[in-house]
């Protein structure tokens, strides 16, 4: 059980995770590896939260930021996906599952928000138009601050909802969990790396011989797996 | 193989077109039609560095891109066309009529025109020749990325606000 | 034409307002605003200074639509300080502006999001699967990567100050055209010897179930790459954990 100072500290790990993503930084701590671990660490256990951490980071191999476009906001979905994981019972059937999926939901949440946050600023914008337009320094300080603290409260909210749903149906889905424990982690784990493979076997098709690298890597990380 | 794609996309070569479709489609070629930067060598030489090595760069103007398209189609690798703007998109169009489809990869805002979608806002001008380019029988979609939705142009112009 | 000086705690300025670039990012204006923003600390150095016309014609500029990597774009605000404070034509410095966005894009896109970010992160996902403890995972991830960027940015400002307008030539540098595909095909190592090192290390299998998953994995590839990127992975599988939930709190 989380208390209500756990879950303010989380919700504000999920904005500051949420910021990083386009705002502030650009620093990777928006990363699903990083922001779930950190939500891990934060509850006092990174070593349980990174693993779905480590699931969602091969989906977001996928997704590229590229300007207009809709890319999914993997900072607070991290923070989402670690504490799900933890209150299901990290390692217990249907807990990895159950968390990657609140952690692309939130991503998606997260992505919308981004979307509605982008037409928000372009009013406020608007407004002050003509000030910016007249060359006013203040006008673009404005703004831009206003772009930076509404976007740290958009990465809050997304994270309060993403938690708030979390909390209430994880341990209610994972009570009528039937499905053993083998195919419910190997499920989500291999669409991770359905997508993962894809996107790096498109960049590589470009590249000569990075296939052969693929293929190189693929042999000695199976022996790995083989010999241990 | 052949040009796959006729797109209007306002900032030329950059990472949509490079990475985004340059990846799935395995593009090998880009035709960059604008009748300025063929004219500018300091423009040529930034849109040069902006593309990949395996990928090879042709820029043309209105005349030569029409005048090469034959040699363009018949490449075995694949290949995109981009213009900057609908009014040159418009004179390639009316110069080769063999273009079936085109689609508007990003306009962005400027003074007088008005949101259709988040990266495609349009003025009365460049609606006018956009109905005129359809009007050739010349299908237009908008599209950035090939994930996004293929938007239709009554769609697109349903959706303009303001 | 007047040679501009930068004073180091200018500098130092302009690149921290660079790290929050896109703070007021949005669809009409893009970056514009931040490369506004980012620049301001050197345009108080115009003739008249603050508040001047000089430097209300440069913010005015400035401050329209602009969109290029973030990291890449600090090569066209240190060009276009040097611009403003040389006191170039105003046409000249509109022109740069337009035409810098999509290869300053491009550049960035095909080093940074394609090539150097998915290598930083199958280098920790290496680490996670050879059974590094999760912070040392987290930071040789945040180490590796931020080392590359705040490089770049470092550089991307002081060489577009360095070259003004004419900083086309610093993109020809090796790491940038041919680095991604270097990146690439280290990257695509890292992915192959990652990605069974994490199914087993996320499952707790061994080979044998490794195997399985990977197999099952390398179908769904297949499909998306046979869509050739018409559907996204990430947003398929919501739709796929979701079936697969109910299908798991119903089937006994």
């Amino acid at each position: 059980m989380i208390g209500i100072s756990g879950i303010i500290l989380l919700v504000l790990l999920g904005a500051l995770c949420a910021l990083d993503t386009v705002s502030v930084l650009q620093g990777m701590v928006s990363r699903p590896i990083v922001s779930a671990t950190l939500a891990g660490a934060a509850l006092g256990r990174a070593e349980d939260a990174i693993v779905v951490g480590a699931v969602l980071e091969l989906f977001a191999i996928e997704t590229m930021p590229f300007g207009a476009s809709r890319y999914p906001e993997w900072g607070s979905a991290g923070v989402v996906a670690g504490t799900t994981y933890l209150v299901g019972g990290a390692g217990t059937a249907g807990s990895l599952a159950i968390a990657t999926l609140a952690g692309l939901a939130t991503a998606l949440l997260g992505s919308l928000s981004m979307v509605r946050h982008r037409q928000l600023v372009a009013r406020v914008a608007m407004i002050l138009r003509d000030s910016i337009a007249a060359g006013s320094g203040s006008a673009v300080t404005r703004l831009h601050l206003y772009g930076i603290v509404s976007d740290f409260w958009r990465g809050a909210v997304v994270t309060a909802i993403g938690l708030a749903l979390a909390l209430v149906f994880a341990p209610r889905i994972l009570g009528s969990w039937y499905l053993a424990y083998g195919p419910s982690a190997a499920w989500p784990v291999a669409l991770a790396v359905a997508t993962a493979a894809a996107s790096i076997v498109r960049s590589a098709q470009g590249v000569p011989r990075a296939s052969l690298f693929l293929a190189g890597g693929s042999a000695i990380g199976l022996g790995l797996v083989f010999a241990r | 193989m052949a040009i796959e794609r006729f797109r209007i996309d306002d900032r030329l070569v950059h990472g949509q077109v490079v990475v985004g479709w340059g990846q799935p489609l395995s593009l090998g070629f880009i035709v960059l039609v604008d009748d300025v930067v063929a004219d500018n060598d300091w423009e040529r030489e930034l849109y040069r560095m902006g593309t990949p090595p395996e990928m090879e760069l042709f820029v043309e103007t209105v005349e030569s891109a029409a005048a090469r398209m034959a040699e363009f189609e018949l490449r075995p690798d694949a290949g995109m066309l981009l213009t900057g703007d609908i009014a040159t998109m418009d004179r390639l169009t009316a110069a080769v009529p063999a273009i079936r489809t085109i689609t508007i990869g990003g306009i962005h805002h400027r003074q007088g025109r008005s949101a259709c979608l988040s990266y495609v806002f349009l003025s009365e001008s460049e609606i006018a020749e956009l109905t005129v380019i359809a009007a050739r029988g010349v299908s237009i979609v908008a599209q950035d990325l090939p994930v996004s939705n293929e938007v239709p142009l009554d769609d697109l112009l349903r959706g303009r606000t303001g | 034409m007047i040679t501009p000086w930068l004073p180091f705690r200018t500098r130092v300025a302009m690149l921290a307002r660079l790290m929050t670039l896109q703070g007021s990012y949005n669809y009409e204006t893009m970056i514009g605003n931040g490369v506004a923003f980012a620049m301001e600390p050197a345009l108080r150095l115009l003739p008249g200074g603050r508040g001047g016309d000089a430097y209300r014609e440069a913010m005015a500029r400035q401050s329209r639509y602009f969109n290029a990597h973030p990291y890449f774009a600090a090569v066209a605000v240190g060009a276009l300080a040097r611009a403003e404070l040389s006191l170039e034509a105003p046409e000249r410095i509109e022109r740069f502006r337009t035409a810098s966005c999509g290869p300053l894009g491009s550049v960035g896109d095909r080093l940074v999001w394609a090539a150097w970010l998915p290598l930083c992160s199958l280098f920790a996902l290496s680490a996670y699967g050879f059974g590094a403890p999760a912070l040392a995972v987290v930071s040789l991830f945040l180490v590796s990567y931020n080392a590359g960027h705040f490089a770049l940015r470092i550089w991307a400002l002081n060489v577009g100050w360095r070259d003004g307008l004419g900083v086309a030539s610093a993109l020809a540098a090796p790491i940038f055209r041919t680095g991604p595909a270097t990146l690439t095909r280290v990257a695509a190592f890292a992915a192959g010897v990652a990605l069974p090192m994490v199914i087993a290390n996320a499952v707790g299998v061994r080979f044998t179930g490794v195997a399985v998953i990977a197999l099952v994995g390398g179908l769904g590839a297949t499909v998306l790459l046979l869509l050739n990127g018409r559907l996204a992975g990430w947003r398929s599988a919501i739709w796929l954990l979701a079936a697969s939930t109910v299908a798991a709190m119903v089937i006994r």
